[in-house]
């Protein structure tokens, strides 16, 4: 035990002591989770701001519906313009300097009451995303004037005015779970977990075996009478530890993300960060044995790489087994795999997901001790495969 | 002490197949006198060492140091060796005190002894005075002297020197050599691997060319000029590994 405290000790002095691994543990994680967060928080304003979109008309309004469209579009928060003609317009899209361009032609107030219908032309470049924007927001502006117009027709007949819209849907929100997070943290925060519990171990992890034989201390470390067993978990323990500060870092950040006033932000984080006793203890549970076994595959690949380069490029191609399922996670959510059982057998997707459910305060029993039981049994492999490669003499001789 | 008998050493090689690094190698070395190993580079020297030092295992043969199996009690071959090579490295980003406390955890020793272990290796080697500069940053003749502390803080009956001046100047060298002459008189057994004749003749009891693996040669630096007829140690090298003027040895 005191020799595997020795070897613990030595790492996390060693670790401490370098700017590079620092940085992986606690300046990368906490400044790249703060910065995801104000871009977007600035992504959110800046989307909030493409809503308040200028739309240019044609002529000036000749009728009382082309006077009711613009004056829904300046309640819409719609900047309107006018433009001479439809050449002029089509003009100033081709320019870029127009969005939509909206002709009311001739004849809608003398159609409607006819009794016909009577179409609007809206020009835009299809291929602008701001306009397709723009076109869904005049269309709902359109719906909304329409349905005033068969109001009026209705209350003219006699008839009930709701049946403008025979069967609409009222939203009733049912509680789930036992707290309410808002989306976009429940969505960033089990992917941002797993992905920085990972990295903040893999920049120590090239160092931690493969640079000792590279840097010829390996071997009067192996000539100690301590069995490599406890030198093997002295080492695992520092890179678990690396790992959790990783995590705790992001974790950070992302609170001083949802606290502090960044542009964007009170829309984004609608319904704030809330997580009960259990969800807390949830995580953990489900976190220990992910980084358990981030710790020990780092260590099984470090102990079996001939060098920091050769280690490094190992680590570089297993970021990908935790990165894809890391990925996933965050839209797992909008599919039905959220709550399929064969997520549990998934590791790491398992781990994120059962984040994200504990932050949700949805508890699947089942699915979280799976998801813990599968955790230490691949944790414990990775770790057997690591100690067997540091048993074996090739982890002095093959250099 | 230190026994072998037919001590051997298999590599497999992808490439080559099967390569003998150490065949059938039968030697002893005993307290207060000092073995050398002289031999060409890849000549199996390290090799030896490091079977002897129980970090590879022989693929035949036994060997016992300090009275202890080198296969079947090799944490107490190791609790009983001091290691030094000039190829050893200290951790950078720990001074020398850390470095020191740390093999002494490693090595068991208990706090209060250690404590006070460490204290004398630093006084002994002069190492007070850069004791809390990381490794990093000291010379390579501060660094050796680290080493070289390291290599007897636990105070081991058994030292084994690996090419310990490869890339010294001639001072420092000269420091290793009186270090080595010094646990000499202690009555420690030592085996010192080279490929200098020089250190050989000033230092060694013994000698035991080793050349592929094989030990073709063993006694005094004396008596192996006498055998082999040669007015310097180096010439009787030679003639043991069979150069010839103008033909390469394999």
């Amino acid at each position: 035990m005191n020799a595997i405290l020795a070897v613990f000790k030595k790492e996390v002095r060693d670790i401490l002591r370098d700017k590079r691994s620092r940085s992986a543990m606690v300046v990368g994680p906490f400044f790249s989770v703060f910065l995801m967060f104000a871009l977007f928080g600035i992504i959110g304003a800046s989307v909030k701001k493409a809503a308040t979109t200028t739309i240019h008309v044609v002529g000036k309004p000749q009728g009382k519906i082309d006077e009711a469209i613009v004056n829904a579009m300046k309640k819409g928060e719609i900047k309107v313009e006018e433009v001479a003609t439809v050449e002029a317009g089509e003009k100033l899209i081709k320019d870029g300097k127009a969005r939509l361009v909206l002709d009311f032609g001739t004849g809608l107030e003398q159609n409607l009451a006819a009794g016909k219908g009577s179409t609007l032309k809206a020009l835009f470049d299809p291929g602008e995303q701001k306009a397709q924007i723009a076109l869904s927001v005049i269309e709902t502006v359109i719906g909304k004037v329409n349905d005033g117009v068969l109001e009026q027709l209705l209350t003219k007949n006699n008839l009930d005015k709701s049946l403008v819209r025979p069967i609409s849907v009222e939203r009733v929100k049912v509680k789930v779970g036992e707290t309410s997070t808002a989306e976009v943290l429940v969505q960033l925060i089990p992917y941002l977990i797993i992905i920085w519990a990972f990295y903040g171990g893999m920049s120590i992890a090239s160092d931690i075996v493969s640079g000792e034989k590279e840097r010829q201390t390996l071997e009067t470390l192996l000539i100690s009478p301590t069995s490599r067993l406890n030198i093997c978990l002295g080492k695992l323990l520092a890179l678990a530890a690396a790992c959790s500060v990783a995590t705790l870092s992001a974790f950070i950040a992302l609170i001083a993300g949802t606290k502090l006033p960044l542009p964007g932000m009170e829309r984004l984080l609608e319904g704030g960060l809330q997580v009960s006793a259990t969800g807390a203890l949830v995580m953990l549970l489900v976190l220990l044995p992910t980084i358990a076994l981030f710790a020990s595959m780092l260590l099984a690949v470090s102990a079996f790489a001939k060098n920091t380069r050769e280690a490094q490029t190992y680590l570089a191609q297993a970021s990908f087994v935790v990165v894809l399922p890391a990925v996933f996670s965050q839209v797992i959510g909008l599919t039905d795999a959220g709550s399929a059982r064969w997520v549990s057998f998934v590791p790491v997707l398992n781990s994120a997901n059962a984040l994200r459910q504990a932050l949700l305060g949805k508890y699947d029993g089942v699915g979280i001790a799976i998801t813990i039981v599968l955790g230490i049994v691949l944790s414990a492999a990775a770790l057997v495969y690591a100690i067997r490669t540091f048993n074996k003499e090739e982890v002095l001789t093959r250099i | 002490m230190i026994e072998t008998h037919g001590l051997s050493k298999e590599f497999v090689d992808g490439k080559r197949g099967k390569v003998a690094a150490v065949q059938s190698v039968t030697l002893s070395a005993t307290p207060g006198r000092i073995l050398g190993l002289l031999g060409r580079n890849g000549a199996g020297k390290s090799t030896f060492l490091r079977m002897l030092s129980t970090v590879i295992k022989p693929t035949a043969g036994s060997a016992k140091v300090n009275g202890f199996d080198i296969v079947t009690q090799s944490e107490q071959v190791r609790a009983s060796i001091g290691f030094m090579s000039t190829s050893t490295a200290l951790y950078g980003r720990l001074t020398p005190v850390e470095v020191l406390e740390y093999f002494g955890a490693l090595y068991g020793i208990p706090q209060p002894e250690l404590k006070n272990r460490v204290e004398y290796v630093m006084k002994r080697f002069g190492i007070e005075s850069y004791a809390d500069g990381l490794c990093d940053k000291l010379s390579t003749g501060q660094k050796q002297r680290v080493n070289i502390a390291r290599t007897i803080l636990h105070d081991p009956p058994v030292l084994f020197f690996d090419e310990p001046t490869s890339g010294l100047d001639v001072v420092m060298s000269q420091d290793v050599m009186e270090f080595v002459e010094e646990v000499k008189t202690q009555g420690k057994t030592v085996v010192y691997c080279t490929h200098i004749m020089s250190e050989v003749e000033r230092l060694c009891d013994e000698v035991a060319v080793i050349h592929d693996g094989i030990v073709c040669d063993f006694g005094m630096v004396s008596a192996l000029k006498e055998r082999h007829q040669s007015n310097s140690l180096e010439q009787a090298f030679l003639k043991i590994v069979g150069y010839q003027r103008g033909v390469s040895l394999k």
